[in-house]
């Protein structure tokens, strides 16, 4: 009788160490990320728990909107101004088309291009923060024409939706700020992306967002 | 198991939670 030998270096006390677990043993097969099927790593998942939360945040905050509107007998409701519905879907396109020069960004970090990526990420936060100063301009004007925060429900959900949604632009665009300065001075050279891809997530997830608030409080 | 596989696992897990809170949002929103 023959005893089967493995080729493998001993540990130190002299003991030959077990096999590795063999694969697609009865639990299903390894599934290897593929191109469509992109890997899930800890800086997605951490990003996803943000983006969820956040959903939910303003899943409520809309849910109100929508409760406080329909229960209303008019609405708008009689002598407030209307919605700048035009300014607003132009502003519309400036946010979505930063979203278009995150995704250029994130091809410039694949591709390694440092300067590239450092001019893409100033387009994006160029064009987030044009969005926020016309927008500001537009709240400066609706306040003039008397909606307040306190003129009511129409007033209370705008200010707040809208504000709320402003915030997280504000806050994006600090990230993303931040996220060019270092990118500027070579941190991501090395290969660890993580915090850029978690800032081009949640700059994603903030652009994403207003096409629906857009809607549901400008058009709807 | 690997990192993906296991994120995958728990995205899962986050995943359930949310659509029962929604699902549980909506049920008491129309008083059910």
């Amino acid at each position: 009788m023959t005893t089967l030998t493995v080729d493998r270096p001993r540990r130190t006390n002299g003991n030959v160490p077990p096999p590795p677990p063999p694969t697609g043993g009865g639990d299903g097969p390894e599934r290897e990320p593929g191109p469509r099927r992109p890997l899930l790593d800890n800086v997605r998942l951490a990003m996803l728990f943000l983006i969820c939360g956040e959903v939910m945040f303003f899943g409520g905050l809309v849910s109100a909107f929508l409760v406080l509107r329909v229960t209303a007998a008019q609405w708008p409701p009689p002598l407030q101004p209307r919605l700048p519905v035009g300014v607003t879907g132009v502003n519309t396109l400036v946010l979505l088309a930063s979203s278009v020069a995150m995704v250029a960004a994130s091809r410039a970090l694949a591709r390694h291009d440092t300067r590239t990526l450092v001019r893409r990420l100033l387009q994006a936060g160029a064009l987030g923060a044009a969005f926020l100063v016309v927008q500001g301009y537009e709240w400066v004007r609706l306040v003039d024409y008397g909606l307040t925060v306190w003129s009511g429900a129409y007033g209370t959900t705008f200010y707040t939706l809208i504000g709320t949604h402003a915030a997280h632009v504000v806050a994006a665009l600090a990230w993303v700020a931040v996220t060019a300065w270092l990118a500027a001075r070579g941190r991501f050279a090395d290969g660890r992306t993580g915090a850029i891809r978690a800032c081009a997530i949640y700059w994603h997830f903030v652009v994403a967002l207003w096409p629906v608030l857009y809607v549901a409080v400008y058009l709807a | 198991m690997n990192t993906d596989a296991r994120n995958r696992q728990v995205l899962r897990v986050l995943l359930t939670l949310v659509g029962a809170l929604v699902v549980s949002a909506f049920l008491i929103g129309i008083r059910w």
